[in-house]
């Protein structure tokens, strides 16, 4: 098992009533990289990232980190911090109560902290309740509250949409910093441009099944489009439909 | 645990209902004062009455009738709160991650929800000790038992909220539940 490799997931299938939302994924992330995991709606994404860090469960298949295969709660827990699609805080929770309790647990080292906290601009957010903040000023502190978290694997379902350009510059070096930092990212992402200026690596799923995986220069390759944006070889790849199991 | 009691603390269903109860206790303890007054008047006329004048089921009951009710009927809606919030608006899953484990999360919201309800036991100590203040007489074992008794059904009713709101998946499903729950025990 190479050291690097902080996240293996093989053959991850999900099944509800009958229907098959996952169907035997496959991919993994090293320490220090961003895996975005990309797709049409209804692909997989969020479902995917669920039973990743272990709030679903999977019909087979098999996540490991650290070359360990995880089961119990308790080790999801202490590997995976969890950004969810469309989560909101309690209003009436302040960011200083949010923010003390992700800063509660074991954290990032204090100039990293500093770092987020100057980025993603919570020192003028602090006495504010979560009901009056505006929707990217909330993912703001919810992203922050997850990347200050000391996990080694950070999964974040969507985590850019609420942001103007000028704020998702910040966001997305910050999240950099993270990883540089050694954390494993993984990242839901609808905006493809987002995902480029990013993503190491990237999963493309499509009905629950993985289309195709690798670093973008691999994946111009494989399309056969060596100047190609994501957003072509996506939609190149899609047009295909060649799943690559 | 901080987080759990700002959330349930600064919710506004949590006062709205501490205020209500109040207003049921009041009213209960004001009535039963009134009553128990009068009778205790005519009751010196007649010493078969006077042996049966008993505070307990003239005032403590008539004052814990009221938080009784309230109880049943107001507190399901403010106990289901800390739990359904979290789910309705996808957190807990999140929230489970960073605590590291779901039944630490539910106790500690348990608590919480507990500890935001106990305003309401307060106030019928503070009729009680008004009442004795002004030189009214309580038999303070019988009086207690009758609190703590009410003080179980609190605790039992919050239960009954955070089982709701584990089994439904948004708030007012939580609160219709434990509603119904809450009357099919209580009466």
């Amino acid at each position: 098992m190479n050291e690097a490799v902080a996240l293996q997931v093989d053959s991850l299938s999900v099944e509800v009533q009958a229907r098959r939302l996952l169907d035997g994924v496959s991919f993994e992330g090293q320490r220090g990289e961003v895996v975005c995991v990309v797709g049409p709606n209804g692909a997989g994404k969020s479902t995917l990232l669920e039973t990743l860090v272990g709030l679903r469960l999977p019909s087979t298949g098999v996540v490991s980190s650290a070359g360990r295969p995880l089961e119990r709660f308790a080790e999801f827990s202490a590997m995976f911090a969890f950004l969810p699609d469309g989560g909101e805080p309690p209003p009436e929770a302040t960011v200083e109560t949010l923010v003390a309790h992700a800063l509660g647990g074991a954290c990032r080292s204090e100039d990293l902290i500093a770092n987020l906290a100057r980025a993603f601009g919570i020192a003028n957010l602090l006495t504010q309740p979560a009901g009056v903040l505006s929707r990217g000023e909330r993912q703001r502190v919810q992203l922050f509250c997850v990347l200050a978290q000391n996990k080694p694997i950070v999964v974040l379902d969507e985590p850019f949409g609420a942001f103007d350009p000028l704020q998702l510059q910040s966001v997305l070096k910050a999240v950099g910093e993270v990883a540089k930092a050694g954390a494993t990212i993984v990242a839901a992402v609808h905006q493809l441009a987002d995902a480029e200026k990013i993503a190491d690596r990237v999963l493309i799923l499509e009905g629950g099944r993985r289309l195709a995986w690798g670093s973008l220069e691999a994946l111009r390759k494989e399309t056969g489009l060596p100047e190609a944006s994501l957003e072509q070889i996506f939609l190149a790849r899609l047009a295909g439909g060649t799943h690559a199991a | 645990m901080r987080r759990e009691l700002t959330i349930a603390l600064r919710a506004p269903v949590t006062w709205i209902v501490a205020a209500l109860s109040a207003l049921l206790v009041g009213h209960g303890f004001v009535l039963a004062v009134d009553l128990y007054s009068a009778s205790s008047r005519s009751a010196l006329l007649s010493h078969l009455q006077l042996r049966e004048m008993d505070p307990l089921a003239g005032l403590v009951r008539p004052t814990l009738g009221g938080l009784d009710l309230a109880i049943s009927i107001l507190v399901p809606l403010a106990a289901v709160r800390a739990l359904a919030i979290e789910k309705e608006r996808r957190t807990f899953g999140a929230l489970c991650l960073q605590v590291g484990s779901p039944l630490v999360t539910i106790w500690r919201k348990f608590a919480a929800s507990l500890i935001a309800a106990t305003p309401l036991l307060a106030c019928p100590l503070l009729l009680w000790g008004a009442f004795i203040a002004a030189g009214g007489k309580l038999d303070a074992i019988e009086s207690t038992i009758a609190w703590l008794g009410e003080s179980l059904h609190l605790v039992l009713v919050v239960a009954i909220g955070m089982l709701a709101a584990a089994w439904t998946r948004t708030l007012a499903q939580a609160a219709v539940l434990a509603l119904l729950l809450s009357l099919h025990l209580g009466y």
